[in-house]
């Protein structure tokens, strides 16, 4: 592959606000067929080919090595990896896509207030009750991660990939794991942010793909754009 | 009856998998011999791999339940306690917790609310959200757990007895070597420990002559996988295992070994 290849969230404000960041770096991103065209360019850089790809498969393509560098959420490499510093490299957090990720309750679950709260809970929901506690979450692996390290094995996952915040409401879940910036949605629908309940801050980044194909041309390449937008120094491609 | 065994090391990319089996034998009444079975299950698996020097890991849940027995600490404590075990992170959060709890701050006050008002209270506001108190958690189990919490907070665990905990959970090592010094901690405290350490030296004895060239080690805080179920201890043996909770028609129960695959 002689170019490098950069993915670029494909809708949204995460498409607006990454095209505005690197259009403020003096490099402006175009995409010719509009909304509806998943190739694009950049201007005056005809050996970088720009890809608008979903921001979780921008993730997993990291991940995996196939796509060179690429902005997408600190949350969706998080869940999409265990050990995202062997994987990824992160160059420059933009400061848009603001997100924490958290563990939220029912308000009316006076006696929750911790995480040591919920994994008592737990502990003797289903000899109660004669199920698990159910969990809406995305987040598989995070939410996995996270409650095993609280000592929370007691739960089942019940996978949510859109309107979480209503699960507990409407029955299908006890609590949720979630992203919230404001916090005004998980109150609109009565739910509790944990005291020690936030699993990741999370943020759109640019990063760098340690397993792709690094030769020296392409690392110079590299080298070269990141100094065209100025987001970090020189020598990037020393540390991958 | 069942045992685990894990290969180390995960592959350099994609999400971590461990290359793992397990044995359970369900139906044996006969604790002993379904030891016995289950071992000699497991040395033939591990034959297959030509693996003939594992590296043996034992854990002790029931030692651990019997030093919580003795130790001195008011009772709601010790379930908690108890919930931790195997889980490294927690525990030692929790036993910082239970430390701190000294530090002078002072006990929180009793809640004046009674039991019957709270549950109303949470009812209340659990129909106000828009959540179905009669699916999930009851508002009488939120207001009874609310006023344990209370009680709980007012029950301070000894420090002697944390140190005692702390103490007991950093012991790993060579088996024998490991159980002597429990033994030796047991007669400091005046513990009657006698019946778990005997189990656990016949583990260790059945271990060594099953698979000589094994290097059987002990770790006093043996963590338990992820999805492995704590049953109580009354229905296991030997009592230095971790368990699965047993269907109520079956007698089952387990022993915990990891060999290491090399």
């Amino acid at each position: 592959m002689p170019g490098l290849t950069l993915a670029i969230p494909s809708k949204g404000r995460l498409e607006e606000e990454a095209r505005g960041a690197f259009a403020r770096a003096g490099l402006t991103i175009e995409r010719a067929g509009g909304a509806r065209s998943y190739f694009g360019s950049a201007a005056r850089q005809p050996d970088l080919a720009v890809r608008f790809m979903p921001a979780a498969e921008i993730a997993r393509e990291l991940i995996r090595g196939n796509i060179d560098l690429g902005i997408t959420g600190a949350d969706l490499i998080e869940e999409s990896t265990e050990s995202s510093a062997e994987q990824v490299m992160a160059v420059k957090p933009l400061g848009f896509g603001l997100a924490d990720v958290v563990v939220a309750v029912p308000d009316p679950w006076i006696d929750v207030t911790q995480m040591t709260d919920l994994a008592d809970v737990a502990a003797d929901f289903r000899s109660r009750h004669h199920r698990w506690l159910r969990v809406a979450t995305k987040y598989l692996n995070l939410t996995r991660r996270f409650f095993s390290g609280h000592g929370m094995i007691e739960y089942r996952i019940v996978e949510s990939t859109g309107a979480t915040e209503a699960a507990p409401a409407a029955g299908t879940a006890d609590l949720i794991v979630d992203i919230t910036t404001t916090g005004s949605t998980l109150s609109a629908n009565s739910l509790r942010v944990l005291e020690d309940g936030l699993i990741l801050k999370s943020e759109a980044q640019l990063y760098v793909a340690r397993k792709a194909e690094w030769t020296p041309m392409r690392r110079a390449q590299l080298e070269a754009l990141m100094s065209i937008v100025g987001w970090v120094p020189p020598g990037i491609t020393t540390k991958l | 009856m069942a045992i685990s065994a894990r290969c180390s090391g995960r592959p350099p990319t994609g999400p971590t998998e461990y290359v793992q089996a397990g044995v359970e034998l369900l139906g044996q009444i006969d604790a002993e011999q379904a030891l016995d079975e289950v071992l000699t299950f497991a040395r033939r698996s591990l034959g297959v791999y030509r693996i003939t020097a594992p590296g043996i890991r034992l854990g002790g849940v029931g030692l651990f339940e019997a030093i919580l027995a003795h130790a001195e600490m008011p009772d709601v404590w010790r379930p908690r306690i108890r919930a931790r075990f195997g889980h490294p992170a927690a525990m030692s959060r929790l036993l910082d917790r239970l430390a701190d709890a000294h530090s002078g701050k002072p006990d929180t006050p009793a809640d004046p609310i009674d039991r019957e008002s709270l549950t109303e209270y949470v009812a209340d506001r659990m129909l106000a959200a828009g959540f179905n108190p009669a699916d999930g958690r009851h508002p009488d189990e939120v207001a009874e757990r609310y006023h344990e919490k209370q009680a709980l907070a007012a029950a301070h665990v000894p420090l002697s007895t944390i140190d005692l905990l702390r103490l007991y959970l950093s012991i790993e090592g060579k088996a024998s070597t490991a159980l002597d010094e429990i033994e030796a901690l047991a007669s400091v405290y005046k513990f009657d420990l006698s019946g778990p350490l005997a189990a656990l030296r016949h583990h260790n004895a059945t271990l060594r002559a099953l698979v000589p060239a094994a290097a059987v080690s002990f770790d006093a805080s043996f963590p338990r996988a992820s999805n492995i179920i704590p049953a109580s201890s009354s229905r296991c043996w030997p009592p230095t295992a971790r368990c699965w909770r047993p269907a109520a028609n079956m007698t089952a129960c387990c022993s915990g070994w990891a060999p290491r695959c090399r």
